[in-house]
């Protein structure tokens, strides 16, 4: 890939470059026919950033956006599907310098959900809370976790499976109801 | 949904955990996992949405605040024009008595000020007592003892009451009168936060106001909404005791404690996610002696 040190590839170059990769996760990740649909709405994206800073990584980037488009109508889709509480779509921050394309329809949530998420969140008691927020909200990475609360890296990753898997495990089950 | 003979699911969890912080070797690898079988996406994509699910949930703020917006707008222009006449009148008098006293000079205000870092404490004519956190900037308007003004920065009153001359803090737009108090104010730049710790305040701003208990904060954003909450008594003002406690605080009102109490620049690290909405619950002790 590019040397070490050089100015980053633009995300242009990279998204002709590795189509075919890319395309291909797509299919892997099980987008079907949507495939083609979604690198066409990647690429709008990308067009839309002319003239912003590239990012550090444009591959990784480019598999972001993606996996962040395909998740995007996932949700969608099931939420249409379920008439149940209109959940915002804030799926953004992952790609930083993209925001989400925000809903036309797009609710504020419900104030009970939001609570029952925090309450959620505080009832996996401590330090797993404050590791999964920080992870998950804040966006830290497990090793700075582990260094700002003198944790070992594997506990951090100990506690974020508890949390991640109680968590979704919680919603799910919400949804079902 | 742990158990050891669901394997996709597992592995799944563990993606939309390492996901987070992916490179492109990560990605890479996700790629080939979901190659490997067409089950671990069928495992994977409702754990990721429900985990953004989650996400999105938590990027709103905890509602335990009542929320208030100020829409004032109109009563505003209707106020100002039931004012004028009266501040015409006003500005004659002053005229007036301007030219009357040519020898009174208007008493100097006297402006307490403190470098980032920095605390101090004060008395003002009247009693009041006020502690000031570092990076504030104070001002004592010279013609009325009772009357202060927040520049910048954080104070903690303790105001001598009295019930024909209230005690009055202006920060930018807004205006505290104590109802024998101790309370914090803190403002930067639009942003006003007070919280009381005896007594109480009421909060004015334009033609709102609001009562403010033991126990009681109010932020108020750089576009005038209004946020209560709950604050244990014990932590109004904490940073006079060298400790920040926050409840679910944005980070960057945290990175601006931190700054103004330590007079180390804090800034936060680009590495988050953008534009979050960042609730963390952080307690801080500051154990320089």
């Amino acid at each position: 890939m590019n040397a070490k040190n050089a100015a980053p590839e633009t995300l242009e170059a990279v998204f002709l470059r590795d189509r075919a990769r890319l395309l291909g996760f797509l299919a892997r990740a099980g987008a079907g026919a949507e495939a083609e649909d979604l690198m066409q709405e990647a690429w709008l994206r990308i067009e839309s950033l002319y003239g912003r800073e590239a990012p550090d990584q444009p591959l990784s980037y480019l598999y972001r956006l993606l996996h962040n488009l395909m998740l995007d109508r996932r949700r969608r889709e099931s939420r249409s599907a379920r008439r149940d509480t209109e959940w915002a779509d804030i799926s953004g921050g992952a790609v930083p310098g993209i925001s989400e394309e925000p809903d036309n329809d797009r609710r504020i949530i419900a104030e009970e959900e939001v609570r029952a998420v925090h309450a959620a969140v505080t009832a996996l008691g401590e330090p797993t809370a404050t590791i999964f927020r920080r992870h998950r909200i804040d966006g830290i990475v497990q090793r700075r976790i582990a260094e700002e609360l003198g944790l070992g890296v594997s506990t951090v990753e100990k506690h974020l499976r508890r949390a991640y898997a109680a968590l979704i495990d919680w919603r799910s089950s919400r949804d079902e109801a | 949904m742990t158990d050891a003979n669901n394997r996709p699911q597992h592995e799944a969890l563990d993606w939309v955990i390492r996901l987070r912080h992916a490179d492109a070797a990560d990605w890479a690898a996700f790629d080939a996992w979901l190659d490997a079988d067409s089950a671990h996406a069928d495992a994977y994509w409702p754990l990721a949405a429900a985990d953004a699910d989650l996400a999105a949930a938590l990027a709103q703020p905890l509602p335990d605040a009542e929320v208030i917006t100020l829409d004032t707008g109109r009563r505003r222009q209707w106020l100002i024009a039931a004012l004028l006449p009266i501040a015409a009148s006003v500005a004659l008098v002053v005229g007036l008595w301007w030219t009357l006293a040519p020898g009174a000079l208007p008493h100097a205000d006297i402006v307490f000020e403190t470098g980032a870092g920095e605390t101090r404490e004060a008395s003002l004519p009247d009693g009041t007592r006020v502690a000031l956190n570092g990076d504030t900037r104070l001002v004592l308007e010279g013609a009325n003892p009772r009357k202060v003004r927040l520049d910048r920065g954080e104070a903690r009153f303790v105001v001598v009451h009295r019930a024909e001359a209230p005690f009055v803090v202006s920060a930018g737009s807004a205006q505290l009168h104590d109802i024998g108090t101790v309370f914090d104010v803190v403002r930067d730049g639009k942003t006003v936060r007070v919280a009381v710790a005896e007594g109480a305040v009421l909060y004015r701003e334009d033609a709102a106001s609001l009562q403010l208990n033991p126990g009681d904060s109010l932020t108020r954003d750089a576009n005038g909404t209004i946020r209560t909450a709950r604050i244990a008594v014990m932590d109004v003002a904490a940073w006079r005791d060298r400790r920040l406690a926050y409840d679910q605080a944005p980070l960057e009102l945290v990175a601006a404690d931190l700054a103004r109490a330590t007079g180390v620049p804090v800034t936060l690290d680009p590495g988050w996610p953008d534009g979050a909405s960042a609730a963390a619950s952080i307690s801080a002790r500051n154990k320089r002696r």
